[in-house]
């Protein structure tokens, strides 16, 4: 694989990690569990305007786990 | 197979009286001493495209993936997976792709371990101490218009949900990011 840079300017909902006019996203923070290398996880639905795109990401959320500590 | 090529085999397991079918596809290829071994194919590709490695009764079985060094494990079936892409996969952060949209691949989910919000200057804040006080930094952001957190389960463990979309005249950010060569989706 082949990697190199490209940048550009746009506005950011957080850190590398642009968002676009007219795009809905939906977040979901959680504190993880003491012991973690991590204190807080964002899951970001990226285009929750999308169809399908909550009802996909429903089962992959669901299925989650944490095993810190 | 001789000398060289290669051979695909769908391979069917039946359980349950054959109330159960699963479905996995195998490929039988020469390796680099000229030995026959026989490959799981976890990515194969059909006349029309990707096609899932692994069903049962018809439907992608899901796959376990990890994140934070296996901290935070889910599961995802085809056609969502990890994005390849190098500007997805770092060690705060990974990307779940698989959405179709008119003829595109969009990226489903991201990951985000500690992440920073970006202040008025365009500078990184510091990383906030727990989920409450980044919810409080995002609808605090003048450039983002956000909905009042609710409160859902996720994984089991209490979380705080919020939509958010760009507020009129948002101001805009210099960022720069690796791409790869390979499997990059739209967005």
């Amino acid at each position: 694989m082949v990697a190199t840079d490209i940048s550009g300017t746009s506005p950011l909902l957080l850190k590398q990690a642009p968002i676009l006019e007219e795009q809905r996203v939906r977040l979901s923070l959680l504190d993880l569990p003491g012991g973690s290398v991590a204190r807080v996880l964002a899951i970001v639905i990226l285009h929750a305007d999308v169809e399908g795109a909550l009802e996909s990401a429903a089962p992959i959320l669901d299925s989650l786990e944490f095993h810190a500590g | 197979m001789w000398p060289s090529g290669w051979m695909r085999f769908e391979v069917r397991l039946f359980a349950k009286n054959g109330e159960t079918v699963v479905e996995q596809l195998f490929s039988l290829e020469r390796g680099g001493a000229g030995r026959l071994r026989l490959v799981y194919d976890f990515q194969p590709t059909g006349p029309a495209g990707p096609v899932p490695a692994t069903t049962e009764n018809g439907k992608a079985v899901p796959v376990e993936y990890g994140f934070l060094d296996g901290e935070v494990t889910y599961r995802a079936a085809y056609p969502f997976e990890p994005s390849l892409d190098a500007w997805d996969r770092g060690p705060n952060r990974t990307a779940i792709v698989g959405l179709r949209f008119h003829k595109r691949i969009l990226r489903l989910l991201l990951f985000l371990a500690d992440p920073r919000p970006i202040g008025p200057g365009c500078e990184e804040a510091p990383a906030p101490a727990d989920a409450e006080a980044l919810a409080r930094s995002i609808r605090t952001d003048p450039d983002l218009e956000a909905t009042a957190p609710v409160a859902v389960t996720i994984g089991g463990a209490p979380a705080l949900q919020i939509d958010v979309m760009l507020a009129p005249g948002a101001s805009s950010c210099a960022w720069s990011r690796p791409i790869s060569l390979a499997r990059a989706p739209s967005s």
